[in-house]
């Protein structure tokens, strides 16, 4: 019969078993580092989106920044606002994300994505889910470095202009002395979540170390090992395809949100 | 709880037979599961759909999602009031929340989609995941 653990008393597990609780991690990959265009980075995140499912690709973690810095606009904003135009007329580039939500200006900030087949491998089964457990594992790398960040718990979304850093829903991130410094955005197909997003950074710190804390804790918060991986030649080459054809279109980038779909690639 | 005239498709549209037009929406679950849909993106009229391909686009808490057309066929009508009032998908979704009108280019292609009772089975599956 079982008895009951005596406080202080290890676990009982032997090293064998430990071993199997380590490789019943799901493995995840991990692609390495880099800064990117704005168009380049929307379509490598397209090009893992749409090929994870039919090339049974493990789930994704990308962790990336933008060089130059850019504007990053909702799939269905619309470009003619005056927000937006006053990004416009001081230089910065501009991609229309395939994802939703509002304005983002990418710039002195980490940008990740994160893309899986629904509840496979360890991946969240629903997008409310994996907006909460990225959040957390950010959260939880800006604590491990001193700061007192939390998620947004409010039920309503708040929102008063055009850019993302200004509005909020549930789970977003806040840095407790300066008020939202992160959110994400999402696009789903039948069986695949792509969620990107991105955190200013606060002050100064070590980006590297940063870097490394928000895949330690990815790690933690999803019960996952992420293994270093490159891009396949597939996702590499779709990647310049999505360049060439769509993200460095105009047609893509700046038409209005009624007039876009009509007609030209609906992503 | 779903419309018994309706037949239903895995990725949670709807579809009306009537005088040899399909008229297409979402469930009245996908719209729960949305939540507040605030942007809808539409097709032309007189394009082409196919069958299990995605015909239209929504926004919802800034997640874009695709609406699958279960036949082929022709667009024959879209509901452009959408564009306009987006709500309509969830506050009507079986009604004034309708998306499209196909004319489907062969006959019986709805006989593999799910009638009401199978549906609503298919869904409770699909909550316990």
């Amino acid at each position: 019969m079982l008895r009951k653990r005596r406080e202080n008393e290890p676990y009982a597990l032997t090293f064998s078993q430990l071993n199997e609780v380590k490789t019943a991690r799901k493995e995840w990959r991990l692609i390495p580092f880099g800064a990117y265009g704005p168009s380049l980075n929307m379509a490598i995140d397209e090009a893992i989106f749409r090929l994870m499912a039919e090339n049974n690709i493990p789930p994704t973690l990308r962790l990336y920044t933008w060089n130059p810095p850019a504007l990053s606009i909702g799939y269905f904003q619309d470009t003619e606002s005056a927000l937006i135009k006053e990004y416009l007329k001081r230089g910065y580039p501009l991609v229309r994300r395939p994802t939703g939500g509002l304005a983002v200006l990418h710039q002195d900030e980490i940008s990740y994505s994160m893309i899986g087949v629904f509840a496979g491998d360890g991946f969240p089964a629903n997008r409310q889910e994996a907006y909460r457990k990225a959040h957390e594992s950010i959260r939880k790398a800006l604590n491990d470095l001193g700061f007192e960040v939390n998620l947004y718990q409010g039920k309503k979304p708040g929102y008063k202009d055009d850019f993302c850093s200004s509005s909020c829903v549930v789970y977003d991130i806040i840095l407790r002395s300066k008020g939202k410094i992160g959110g994400s955005a999402q696009r789903t197909s039948r069986e695949v979540l792509l969620q990107h997003g991105c955190f200013s950074l606060p002050e100064e710190v070590d980006r590297d170390y940063l870097r490394e804390k928000v895949v330690e804790n990815f790690e933690k918060i999803f019960q996952i090992k992420l293994k270093r991986q490159e891009l396949t030649d597939a996702e590499l080459s779709l990647s310049e395809k999505l360049v060439k054809e769509k993200y460095e279109r105009w047609e893509w980038n700046y038409k209005g949100k009624f007039t876009f779909l009509r007609g030209i690639n609906r992503g | 709880m779903y419309p018994k005239e309706l037949k239903y498709t895995k990725t949670h549209e709807w579809t009306r037979e009537n005088e040899g037009f399909i008229t297409v929406g979402i469930t009245s679950f996908a719209a729960e599961e949305l939540s507040d849909i605030v942007y809808v993106g539409l097709p032309s009229e007189g394009g082409k759909v196919e069958k299990g391909s995605s015909f239209a686009t929504l926004e919802s808490v800034k997640a874009v999602s695709d609406v699958y057309s279960p036949v082929s066929g022709e667009i024959h009508e879209v509901n452009h009031r959408l564009l306009e009032h987006p709500e309509l998908l969830n506050k009507d979704p079986y009604g004034e929340g309708w998306i499209i009108n196909i004319i489907p280019v062969e006959k019986g292609g709805l006989n593999d989609l799910m009638n009401a009772q199978k549906y609503e089975k298919f869904v409770e599956e699909e909550k316990g995941k």
